[in-house]
């Protein structure tokens, strides 16, 4: 295959890939607990029940705490195989 | 007969001695502690609901057996208090809080019905900070009894508060993430938690399924061993109660040859605080007694937002329905309205890798104990601040208990943090005053090992006078 062509396919193919990949990370942003998109989300079907100052107050507590507690823990390093402690009935006596 | 008032403070062997042999009646220390919470309770905030009418004939039945020779323990005819998450049938349990003011169960929860076939008097239900978090409930905020304008911290202010003002002899609170440490500290009386599964949480409010223990304050750790002999075992009803035998009969007061670490960073804030002078006694005492201590530094790990996470995750899930209702603008807590909604934001896979952090937590803390028999540390380095901060909670001193590290004032989180999501065992006893109010000292130990903490809490009470002050209600 001619250099151009070979150029022009892997300009394809990974362009055509970009696009979803661009999408995926937007979808990916916006769904990060404390982006301003993740938070209206969550605030639309709560704000017409609760008042403006309640709405403020948890806004401000899941930009200020939430967020920053999920990322460290997204940052702290897991074993792929460690399990979930859900089994917490169960100790050793 | 009316009673002296010094058996309002007395502890339950003692009490139980003077019921069984007919020196004192159940009847008569009931009407003792219905008349102190007469005279007190308008100041201290420590009731929702006073059982008057049952006390006095749960009493009379108590007194009615011991006369027909049929004792059933050391717990007969002794007067107790419920923190009103416990249901209790037909009684109401509010749950700290307005929206649920007129709650009446169909049932006890198990831990009321143990304590019932015991013989214990169930003087009424006390005060929990709202939906077992804070002290404040529906009521308004509790007070300490050692100077009324400061808070009893939370979320057990209600069993803290009565307990140390000698409106009842113990109480069953619940820990979360400092709800019985915290107000055992401010309160000055003894807290213990017990480790996760030892008792049934059958009819108690469900705050966090895999964070919640039910445990006494009282006063003094064989008190706890006492209580939770009665109250601990399997449960057909919960499956989280383990088959975990607890045949308590006394505690050894001898810590000789212990090996205790203590954890040096929980001590730091003292300085500060003014209070290092009584841990460093109380550390020397636990040297005195044969104790052999070391310092101890905790492996790092993220305990306060494995916490957290979980926290806020499994309270939004239990009450899913409150939140997305729009009921949050009727609670009386106003730190539940943001924290629990930032539960329903969190995914699976973020509360999962809090899970998985948290096995590896849970599996260090339990190595921990392969080195020492306890761990020591401060239960509050701070006494309880004015009232309205509630609590060690978010931001340190004093807003709304349940938030690992114990009790009100300056307060270090991580100790408390790892203990609350690895589910061992803790109690607080008191080791002195700063300002006129008490501070608390903290023993820990692997699952299961209630004995070795009550052990050393027990051995540092002999030795010390502590528990022999009495509150006054000072304004």
């Amino acid at each position: 295959m001619k250099a151009s062509r070979r150029k022009f396919s892997r300009a394809l193919i990974f362009g055509a890939a970009a696009a979803p990949i661009a999408r995926h990370a937007a979808a990916q942003e916006a769904i990060d607990p404390g982006s301003p998109e993740f938070v209206e989300l969550h605030m639309r079907t709560l704000e017409a029940k609760i008042s403006e100052t309640r709405a403020r107050e948890i806004r401000e507590f899941l930009q200020r705490n939430t967020t920053r507690e999920i990322r460290v823990l997204r940052a702290w390093p897991v074993r792929r195989d460690l399990p979930p402690a859900l089994e917490l009935g169960v100790f050793d006596d | 007969m009316a009673l002296d008032e010094k058996y309002a403070f007395a502890g339950i062997r003692e009490l139980s001695g003077e019921i069984r042999n007919r020196r004192i009646r159940s009847a008569d220390l009931v009407e003792l502690f219905l008349s102190r919470i007469e005279r007190y309770d308008s100041k201290l905030l420590s009731f929702i609901t006073v059982t008057a009418d049952l006390a006095r004939q749960q009493a009379k039945e108590a007194d009615a057996e011991i006369s027909a020779g049929k004792y059933r323990g050391l717990l007969h005819g002794i007067p107790w208090g419920a923190k009103d998450i416990y249901d209790t049938k037909g009684i109401r349990s509010t749950w700290g809080s307005p929206i649920y003011k007129d709650r009446i169960p169909a049932y006890d929860a198990t831990a009321v019905v143990r304590l019932r076939e015991a013989g214990a008097v169930l003087m009424g239900k006390l005060a929990t900070g709202e939906f077992a978090g804070g002290a404040r409930d529906l009521v308004g905020d509790v007070r300490n009894p050692w100077k009324l304008d400061r808070t009893s911290s939370g979320s057990s202010a209600g069993p803290g508060a009565a307990t140390a003002g000698g409106l009842v002899t113990f109480a069953l609170g619940s820990d979360t993430g400092g709800s019985i440490m915290g107000p055992a500290g401010a309160n000055g009386v003894v807290g213990l938690v017990p480790t996760y599964g030892r008792v049934s949480r059958y009819g108690v409010m469900s705050l966090c399924w895999s964070l919640d223990k039910c445990g006494p304050l009282c006063r003094s750790a064989d008190d706890a061993g006492i209580i939770l002999n009665a109250i601990a075992g399997p449960d057909p009803n919960d499956f989280t109660a383990r088959r975990a035998p607890f045949p308590y009969t006394g505690v050894k007061s001898a810590i000789k040859g212990m090996k205790i670490g203590a954890v040096r960073a929980e001590f730091i804030p003292a300085e500060a605080a003014g209070t290092k002078p009584l841990f460093d006694a109380a550390l020397k005492q636990l040297i005195d007694l044969g104790a052999h201590i070391e310092d101890v530094d905790l492996k790092e790990f993220p305990y306060r937002e494995v916490y957290e996470v979980t926290n806020y995750v499994e309270a939004a899930s239990g009450f899913e329905d409150l939140i997305r209702g729009g009921h949050i603008e009727e609670f009386a807590n106003p730190d539940r309205r943001a924290t629990w909604f930032s539960g329903l934001t969190i995914s699976a896979v973020d509360y999962l890798r809090a899970q998985r952090i948290r096995t590896e937590i849970i599996q260090y803390a339990k190595s921990i104990f392969d080195k020492y028999d306890v761990l020591v540390a401060p239960n509050n380095v701070a006494p309880a601040g004015p009232v309205g901060e509630g609590g060690a909670g978010r931001g340190g001193a004093g807003r709304g208990g349940d938030a690992a590290g114990g009790a009100a004032g300056a307060t270090p989180r991580y100790l408390g943090n790892m203990c609350s999501i690895s589910g061992v065992t803790y109690v607080s006893t008191r080791c002195g005053f700063h300002d006129g109010m008490p501070i608390g000292l903290k023993f820990v130990t692997r699952p299961f090992g209630e004995f070795t903490v009550l052990r050393a809490a027990h051995a540092y009470e002999e030795a010390t006078a502590w528990k022999t002050q009495t509150p006054q209600f000072r304004a």
